[in-house]
């Protein structure tokens, strides 16, 4: 069931991670060159310097493109199920309707996850070559949270595409917008461990969250 | 025995009821069509059915299981065509295969490739840029490499041009006869369903108006015309002729009473007439017969 | 499953309403409350109040007179030199001593501590200023170090490890005893100051040690601090009397001023001071010093002399947040709040205020009975919502309005 549901979630969401790739690729090539920018333009000490004490996020332009990225999986993913009401010929296959939801979103998590390594990987060696390893592991500290956000925009996306009736639709929106919120109210470089391990649990108990529109759906309740 | 068991299905919406304690059964081995106006629950029904929308009151059992919480075994053994011919757009007929296999035991992809290869399609061509014509034909194939014991069809005519929709109709038949299977369906197309169908229900607004054999509708309803000397005359009042219209010195009218009956109901009443023409009627006419053209 | 998800819903609609709707209540409500200025006069030995009613100034003496502004500033001298001057009422001299207006301007200086300098992000990486160089002005120097398991000089133009330079330092740092790695490291790291006194270093076993760098070579001494000191901030200062180099804080709570050149520490006599909460502020002018300490709660002012002891001291009550009535009206609506910034932090949190009124469980009494007369109004069943009505009793409006977006329908 898994690997059979998992290819069908890899044919709807296939060019949408390819691009997400891309996009993850050339923004590192673009915090690179916007370093080395930088650097050339203030000299390298007074830029390693005001990382280090006016802790500015050098970053800054990439805060939205994990949030983006899980927005556009979530639609990828989810869009095609709506359009003429798929979903329904999702939930007619013999398994249990939980378990199909589940294994969707363990699909887009290790969608996310994968992408989200490779901007990891990339933005480590990105950082590494001109940054030294401080700078680089306050840095994740920042990349972490927004990843975060992207899992967390990702689940709360997913419910407001399937939602069927208006009303809980915008609900979603405001709930998903304030919470969205909480990942973002942070303006400089690092963060403070905790911080993340205390809203990590939004994420997590979002999973579930895709149970309740569906549901509802299923018993006609609109 | 009873492959499908509604009992006292009630469903409103918003205080506006759609049916109210329709029951009926269906047995194994039959087709059976559900016809009724636009907005009088044939979708509702189906989609009860298929545990997509949970009942006012009453219930709906497929194999014993109540709808509302079908088991995977169940499911395996339904096969589901919604209507339009619905599928996975965004996959190509390979694909389409290759996903539904893996999830259903009894997988015959032979009946698949065979109406596929009837079909004039590029083997990476979507779905979604295929005709009406041959969705269903992907939708009916991928029904029949399943292996159903049970389908449920809403609305296959939908879209169809007339071929498409006689070589669906017959394949179907032929299908179902040959491996004893159960066919529940709807459809707009009346003509389709007389083709297909060995039980029919027809429903109107709040109720179910006959749910019997096609045979059995065919011989036993009838159109009637009396004809009459005079130009003013009341109708004569039973409930037993149905959809009764006046036309100009004669009344149309249906019943399921034969002429003999007619006469004796007219006598009664002390309507007089000169004729009564009997006729034989297809299931469209009986289906406007029973529920009127409005 | 399909509760679980429900009550998961419920649950974030409660944490988005306990985020913005107290964020909103104070946004609308709230009024600024102005801690009172109170300030010791070097004319009349006493201390002078500056409080406000309805946000306007009030200034008093220690008597409770009221005093005009002209009044209150020439009792000030030594803060409002340069306004006397010009309004030619600056006293020729103050303690009997002859006023210098350079000495006055040389001998001023003020410090404030926030618990926001504590809780701040440490990337670990630090410039090693050169101390006795020949520039006027500071430079930044072209590597940084870090301590770890060694201290390391990483050169920002290669990005590698300067290792005849860490080497050299590392060497110096084994020698004197050092056990890696550093707690705290704490300096001033700006070209902008008036001259570099490099880093103190707390070391593993909880030892003082000061780092400098002169003429290239590493300058590295123990502080002896007094047995069994703990050492949990340390706040380097530049004050242009150099008097000391940093201000201590240890666990017990007690603050230290570090002394130039001798190493002495000296242990200032405030009370009940907390660092993970209280505001500290120093100020120092010719004659004395004024320690103030600001709490939630109270705010307190010694002034010291020379050598440390209290000439006066002066307590004040503060009316806080909680305690007006903007805020007694919100303890009442609001069971909890959740706040992401901390006013005594920069680290963002996630932190969860609860209410500390008695009367919130009225409050919430009151929305349960609003939804149980809800629920027979639809006519559905105590016992299916039961769920519901304890999540009403617990998080009162919260819970009220998250039940009411899911209900339980099944």
């Amino acid at each position: 069931m898994i690997k059979s549901l998992f290819y069908k979630e890899w044919l709807k969401t296939r060019y949408t991670i390819i691009c997400c790739a891309f996009i993850i690729i050339a923004s590192c090539i673009y915090l690179h060159l916007s370093i080395k920018h930088s650097i050339s333009k203030n000299g390298v000490e007074q830029y390693w310097f005001s990382l280090l004490y006016f802790r500015f996020i050098y970053f800054n332009d990439l805060k939205y493109i994990p949030a983006f990225i899980g927005i556009v999986l979530a639609i990828s993913q989810y869009m095609p199920e709506i359009i003429n009401k798929k979903i329904k010929l999702t939930l007619h296959l013999p398994a249990n309707e939980n378990k199909l939801l589940m294994t969707m979103h363990l699909w887009g998590t290790i969608a996310l996850s994968f992408l989200f390594s490779l901007f990891y990987v990339l933005f480590i060696i990105t950082n590494n070559a001109l940054l030294p390893v401080n700078i680089t592991f306050a840095a994740i500290e920042n990349l972490s949270l927004w990843f975060l956000s992207s899992y967390t925009t990702y689940y709360l996306s997913s419910i407001i595409i399937l939602e069927n009736n208006w009303r809980y639709r915008i609900l979603f929106i405001c709930i998903s917008a304030i919470l969205f919120s909480l990942f973002y109210n942070n303006n400089s470089l690092g963060i403070h461990n905790f911080y993340i391990l205390k809203i990590s649990f939004i994420p997590i108990i979002s999973i579930l969250t895709i149970i309740y529109p569906i549901t509802r759906f299923r018993k006609g309740d609109i | 025995m009873n492959i499908i068991e509604c009992i006292n299905l009630t469903h409103k919406y918003n205080n506006k009821t759609i049916f109210s304690n329709m029951n009926f059964n269906v047995e194994k081995g039959k087709i059976l069509g559900l016809l009724g106006k636009n907005g009088t629950g044939k979708s509702t029904t189906i989609n009860i059915m298929n545990g997509f929308l949970k009942p006012t009151s009453g219930k709906c059992l497929i194999y014993g299981e109540n709808t509302q919480q079908l088991s995977p075994k169940t499911k395996a053994k339904i096969g589901f065509l919604i209507e339009g011919h619905i599928q996975y757009s965004f996959m190509t007929i390979k694909q389409i295969e290759k996903f539904y296999s893996r999830f259903y035991p009894n997988w015959e992809k032979e009946p698949y490739w065979e109406l596929m290869s009837k079909l004039n399609v590029a083997p990476k061509q979507k779905i979604s840029t295929m005709s009406y014509g041959q969705r269903s034909q992907i939708a009916l194939g991928l029904i029949l490499a399943q292996d159903p014991d049970l389908l449920i069809l809403d609305d296959f005519s939908m879209g169809l041009d007339p071929g498409y929709r006689r070589l669906f109709v017959e394949y179907l038949r032929d299908y179902a006869k040959t491996k004893n299977k159960t066919i529940f369906t709807t459809s707009h197309i009346i003509q389709d369903m007389e083709k297909l169908i060995d039980d029919v229900i027809i429903i109107d607004y709040n109720k179910v108006i006959t749910h019997q054999s096609i045979n059995n509708l065919t011989n036993s309803f009838k159109q009637f015309t009396i004809n009459t000397p005079n130009n003013n005359f009341t109708l004569p009042h039973s409930n037993l002729l149905i959809n009764a219209e006046v036309k100009h010195q004669s009344i149309e009218c249906y019943s399921f009473c034969n002429k003999q009956e007619i006469e004796s109901i007219l006598n009664n009443n002390n309507f007089i007439f000169n004729s009564i023409s009997e006729k034989q009627l297809n299931l469209e006419d009986i289906f406007i017969g029973l529920t009127g053209k409005y | 499953m399909y509760n679980t998800s429900r009550y998961i819903l419920i649950l974030f609609t409660i944490i988005c309403l306990a985020y913005t709707m107290p964020a909103l209540y104070w946004l609308i409500f709230e009024k600024h409350i102005r801690i009172p200025v109170i300030e010791y006069s070097s004319v009349s030995n006493e201390f002078l109040f500056i409080r406000f009613n309805n946000e306007i100034p009030v200034r008093t003496n220690s008597n409770g007179d009221t005093l005009t502004k002209n009044k209150y500033e020439q009792l000030l001298p030594l803060i409002y030199t340069n306004q006397l001057i010009r309004n030619g009422n600056m006293p020729d001299s103050i303690m009997g001593v002859h006023t210098d207006v350079h000495a006055i301007h040389f001998n001023t200086n003020r410090y404030k501590y926030t618990p926001k300098n504590m809780f701040v992000h440490n990337i670990g990486l630090y410039p090693l200023f050169e101390s006795e160089s020949d520039r006027v002005n500071l430079e930044l120097p072209p590597d940084f170090f870090r301590i770890n398991n060694s201290i390391e000089f990483i050169t920002a133009s290669t990005n590698d490890i300067n290792l005849e330079k860490s080497k050299l330092f590392n060497q110096v740092f084994i020698n004197k005893g050092f056990s890696f790695p550093a707690k705290i490291i704490a300096g001033i790291p700006t070209t902008r100051k008036s001259i570099d006194e490099g880093y103190f270093i707390v070391d593993n076993t909880n030892k003082l040690f000061h780092l400098k760098m002169t003429k290239g070579q590493p300058y590295f001494e123990y502080i002896q601090t007094p047995d069994n000191m703990k050492i949990t901030h340390i706040e380097c200062i530049d004050f242009k009397t150099r008097e000391f180099y940093a201000i201590i804080f240890d666990s017990n709570n007690n603050v230290y001023v570090l002394i130039q050149d001798i190493y002495s520490l000296i242990k200032l006599p405030i009370t009940d001071f907390e660092q993970e909460k209280d505001e500290l502020r120093i100020s120092e002018n010719i004659f004395f010093k004024n320690i103030t300490t600001i709490s939630n709660k109270e705010l307190k002012v010694w002034i010291i002399d020379d050598l440390y002891n209290t000439i006066a001291f002066h307590n004040e009550i503060l009316v806080s947040k909680e305690e007006a009535q903007f805020g007694k009206i919100f303890s009442v609506l609001f069971p909890f709040e959740i706040i992401t910034k901390n006013a005594s932090s920069s680290y963002k949190n996630f932190k969860i205020t609860f209410s500390k009124n008695i009367l919130i469980i009225l409050t919430n009494f009151i929305f349960t009975i609003l939804y149980i007369s809800i629920l027979l109004h639809k006519k559905q069943s105590f016992k299916k919502n039961f769920t519901e009505i304890v999540l009403v009793i617990l998080f009162g409006f919260y819970g009220f309005v998250g039940s009411l977006f899911f209900p339980n329908k099944n």
